[in-house]
């Protein structure tokens, strides 16, 4: 068992499935989607396996596997997990058998659908798994034509101009990251490629600045952090039910996994100049997404900026820069897969028998539908982190760790919890409570397979709710290494040039790092006062 | 270099033009004597030339010797014989496409695949000649067929138009090169381009050597429709017949750069720092302006004109960061313009073959008539968006290779105006997108009109070569290293 390519299979099996639909005669539908749900169990099974094989308590990778792909220039073919890309992995496989479920009924070109799904699963398997920076570009990049599919024609009115929103969106920050990597190979001797290779580079601070937004702009818009989230709510809005599933669940923490994986530890002094702007994005966002939510007519649009809040915490918990913000963050990347994911899905119910997704059609579904309404209401709850749920069990250590690092962001970020508690009770209200009415009225419960779809994620939401220290076991060696990493940079780093990039750092330089002794603070204010 | 060896012929060498030549003057004369539909068969004949061609390129290969003719005139080594192998793949390709156009059109058929092989004779001496004189000959070999190519469609004003727009620019550019070539010759009292180089660096640069350099790339520039010498590009190929318009578009381009790279990363490379960020300029305007001019398009040809247009400008960028004396550098940069060559010629004919094979349905060649091909014809439309989607750089897509080959070297530079090149290359992707993925939105999101038109026949020979370059593309990117080693083998500076 130990001796097979365990991580090699997880991308291939999904992308042979892929080759092997496309290979289906067109009407076929049925043996079609047969063949995607085994082909995306089979894929869960090995992420199973993977997770079952992944030593709990080592920060490093593990399983790894490497082959030279293009050697001359160093490129290889790396794979490997860690405790962060294990949870990520884990929660893209647990989807792909849901979304394949959740798109039973798909009539309309069902083959190209599930082509199109089953290339989005191997490419965002890959990208989580990727350790040499072509082999995860490539893999990045690879997911935007079976995405732009997705949303450009099996989506909505807009649909078209979603698509391509999205896809220039990614593409152009994706390039200029793309230029960053090929400035890192340079720096590094020309080399290679290889995750570590590129790791601990002597740059300096301008530099580090510049790759460091090279990078941001690949992740920031992947996240999406304000101001770059204007592409999301489209692209929510318009895509199919099963297309923004992979988007909130699996696409968006693309943006947050880069961050922790390439921006912090490649670029230490930068992410220390920049944390205190970077945390002020991720509060913007967090209250931005929050207040527009709140105002949205549409359901799927409310979820959508819901999203934006929601990740808004991935940003601070990884920009907190201490060891609780970050597994925090691992883990709300996580929960928000799980209860966006299903929000999205239970709209995307709704949306099939009805065609209509203004909040204002609805009034008392609860009554008329109890299964869909009590299914919802757990959902939403684990969204707006009650205590119990999923939610509560990334969002809070966040909170801690943020106002750690910067006290003024943490209550700040606090208010975006109320304030979600705020908009999700209140669509709910008005759509669910009441009398049954509008489109409501001879709303049929949800079936058998559409339970059997939202059920799995409700038991984790629970599950995860009441004990989650398994997910913590696995993040947080990880994490620790990571933080510990950056951190003793900032010990080491010579802070005046920090001081010349940011003009006057020391504030900022002592607000961020996290004072784990007394005697390392005392070090920092000699190197700043110097 | 006495009179024996200077006038000493290696027929061996010379094996793959002579079965070129052997074969075009064939056709001419077999021609003669078949009439009516039978004319078609001719192409057979061409095809075959060109594989006997490519099994002497093989043969030259393996034998692995430098070979020379003519003096120093014409030598076979690496770099020649990459760009041969790849003329001739290419040629095969166009030969392909040609068949079912041509016995449909069912003119000039003998007069059509004579001049294609001329043609393609004069692409095949490029890359061996090491000598101006050399050079140009080779280069107006291309280029005269390809005037008369352009006008075949007699019966078409816009063909007329686009051939007598072409012939102009070819003439005068010609001219300007010729200008360029005599006054160089003045100057260093040689012709062949080591000796150039090597009186270029020995002696002082001269404001009129200067700009006899740019003369010559101008000339040059003309061939592989840089911005400012472009302008004749998007009639010539909307007016000429599709294949021809192919053949302009990827192996005359080609044949050009393989001349340019002769005579900058060669002859001229003591002035680099002169031309260079010239080209550099002009790279940047040819991407940017064939992008944006490629937006508002809504004829297929002249958008994959004008993007044939861009990609010059990209392939141009690894010219603009060579530096006089970097060895190293500028075998990087020699190596990707290669790369980026062979990955183009695949691409562009592939999408070239489909827009044939659709135009026998919607002569009108616009954008709208590809609406609902997805469903009408999922296999060509499968193909066209790959090719599409490769031109604009994606992976896993030999495109990307290519893409990645000309950032590595603008980084490696590491020169102000290679971030720049960087980030213009970066931008003009991303502009490029737009349109190919228009294209793409129309193939597969867009209803056919009503009454829904029959499914798009391409016929053996297209499919094949549809198919066939689909497959490369995919191949190509998975197979990087080959591609790549094959560039790095052929580099000419190395040994030169």
């Amino acid at each position: 068992m130990a001796d097979l390519p365990l991580l090699t299979l997880l991308i291939a099996v999904p992308a042979a499935v892929a080759v092997l639909v496309a290979a289906m005669p067109r009407h076929a539908v049925g043996p079609i989607r047969s063949v995607s749900l085994v082909g995306s169990l089979v894929t869960l099974g090995i992420a199973v396996a993977i997770v079952a094989a992944f030593e709990v308590g080592q920060p490093g990778f593990q399983l790894e596997e490497q082959a030279a792909w293009i050697p001359q220039w160093g490129i290889s073919y790396r794979l490997g997990v860690d405790g962060i890309s294990l949870l990520l992995v884990g929660l893209t496989a647990f989807f792909m058998p849901l979304v394949v479920l959740a798109a039973w009924h798909q009539q309309e070109r069902a083959k190209g659908f599930f082509v199109s799904l089953m290339a989005m699963g191997a490419a965002m398997l890959g990208v989580f798994l990727a350790l040499d920076l072509i082999l995860f570009y490539v893999l990045f990049e690879a997911m935007l034509v079976p995405m732009y599919a997705l949303i450009g024609i099996w989506g909505g009115k807009q649909r078209r101009y979603a698509a391509i929103k999205f896809f220039l969106y990614t593409l152009i920050g994706g390039l200029l990251m793309l230029v960053a990597i090929l400035y890192l190979y340079w720096s590094a001797g020309a080399q290679g490629f290889d995750y570590d290779l590129l790791r601990g580079l002597d740059l300096t601070g301008t530099e580090q600045l510049w790759l460091f937004l090279a990078f941001f702009a690949a992740f920031g818009i992947k996240v999406p952090i304000f101001p770059f989230h204007t592409w999301l709510p489209d692209a929510h809005t318009e895509a199919p039910t099963v297309g923004s599933v992979i988007l909130a669940a699996v696409l968006l923490k693309i943006g947050g996994y880069g961050f922790l994986r390439f921006s912090l530890p490649y670029f230490p002094e930068a992410t220390l100049t920049l944390a205190p702007w970077m945390l002020a994005l991720g509060v913007i966002g967090v209250l931005y997404g929050a207040l527009v939510a709140m105002v949205q007519r549409d359901i799927k649009r409310l979820i959508a900026y819901s999203s934006v809040s929601h990740l808004g915490f991935v940003v601070l918990g990884a920009f907190a820069l201490n060891q609780t913000g970050a597994a925090g963050s691992v883990v709300q990347m996580v929960n928000h897969g799980l209860s966006t994911g299903a929000l999205f899905l239970l709209v995307g119910f709704l949306y099939d028998r009805t065609h209509d997704r203004a909040i204002a059609s609805y009034s008392g579904i609860m009554r008329a539908t109890p299964v869909f309404g009590g299914l919802f209401l757990v959902t939403a709850m684990s969204s707006l982190a009650l205590p119990g749920l999923n939610g509560f069990t990334g969002e809070f250590p966040i909170l801690l760790g943020t106002f750690e690092a910067l006290p003024l962001a943490g209550v700040l970020a606090t208010l975006g919890v109320i304030l979600a508690a705020i908009y999700l009770l209140w669509a709910y209200q008005r759509m669910f409570h009441g009398p049954v009415e509008g489109r409501a009225v001879g709303l049929t419960d949800l079936t058998p397979r559409e339970v059997g779809v939202v059920a799995p994620i409700v038991v984790l939401m629970l599950v995860i709710g009441v004990y989650p220290g398994p997910l913590y076991e696995r993040v947080n060696p990880t994490v620790e290494a990571l933080v510990d990493e950056v951190v003793a940079v900032a010990e080491d780093a010579d802070l005046a040039t920090l001081r010349h990039l940011t003009g006057d750092a020391g504030a900022d330089a002592e607000l961020v790092i996290d004072p784990p002794a007394d005697d390392e603070v005392a070090v920092d204010d000699e190197e700043v006062s110097r | 270099m006495d009179v024996d060896q200077a006038t000493q012929i290696d027929l061996f060498a010379l094996a793959p033009e002579l079965a070129v030549l052997g074969a075009s003057l064939l056709v001419l004369l077999i021609e003669l004597f078949l009439h009516g539909p039978r004319k078609r068969f001719v192409n057979p004949i061409a095809v075959l030339g060109v594989l006997v061609a490519f099994g002497f390129v093989v043969a030259l290969w393996l034998d692995g010797a430098q070979r020379s003719s003519f003096g120093q005139m014409f030598v076979v080594d690496d770099y020649a014989l990459a760009f041969k192998g790849f003329f001739l793949a290419v040629a095969l390709f166009v030969l392909l496409i040609s068949y079912r156009y041509f016995s449909e059109i069912r003119t000039f058929q003998g007069e059509y695949y004579f001049l294609m092989l001329a043609a393609f004779l004069g692409m095949m001496l490029m890359p061996s000649a090491r000598d101006l004189v050399m050079l140009f000959i080779a280069l107006e070999l291309v280029s005269v067929p390809g005037f008369i190519m352009a006008g075949l469609r007699k019966f078409d004003l816009r063909s007329n138009e686009g051939a007598m727009k072409f012939f102009l620019f070819g003439v005068l550019s010609a001219a300007v090169l010729l200008f360029g070539l005599s006054i160089v010759y003045g100057f260093t009292g040689t012709t062949t381009l080591e000796g150039v180089a090597a009186s270029l660096s020995a002696g002082e640069a001269n404001p009129l050597l200067l700009a006899a350099t740019l003369f010559v790339i101008a000339g040059f520039g003309f061939k592989v429709s840089a911005v400012p010498f472009h302008f004749w590009a998007p009639d010539t190929y909307e007016g000429a017949p599709i294949p021809v318009t192919a053949f302009l578009a990827v192996a005359s381009k080609a044949a050009g750069f393989a001349g340019l790279l002769q005579v900058t990363f060669v002859a001229f490379e003591p002035l680099a720092d002169v031309w260079a960020p010239v080209l550099g300029v002009v790279a940047i305007l040819t991407m940017t302006l064939g992008n944006l001019t490629a937006l508002t398009q809504t004829n297929m040809v002249r958008l994959l004109a004008y993007s044939s247009v861009a990609h010059a400008g990209y392939v141009l960028v690894p010219f603009a960061v060579v530096q006089p004396g970097d060895a190293a550098l500028n075998a990087d940069a020699f190596s990707a313009v290669l790369v980026y060559l062979f990955a183009y010629g695949a691409m562009n004919i592939g999408a070239f073959a489909v827009v044939i094979a659709v135009a026998r349905r919607h002569p009108g060649r616009r954008v709208s008539d590809y609406a609902g091909l997805g469903q009408r014809s999922p296999g060509l439309a499968v193909a066209l968006t790959t090719f599409l989607v490769s031109l604009g750089g994606i992976p896993p897509l030999v495109g990307f290779v290519a893409k990645l080959a000309v950032f590595f070297v603008a980084v490696e530079a590491g020169t102000t105006l290679g971030i720049v090149l960087a980030a213009a290359v970066a931008i003009n992707t991303v502009i490029s997108l737009v349109y190919y993925l228009r294209v793409a939105r129309v193939v597969w999101m867009e209803e056919a009109p009503e009454p829904e038109p029959e499914p798009v026949q391409p016929g053996l020979a297209l499919g094949f070569t549809v198919g066939g370059l689909a497959v490369v593309t995919v191949a190509l990117f998975v197979l990087a290293p080959l591609l790549w080693g094959a560039a790095d083998q052929a580099v000419l500076i190395a040994s030169g």
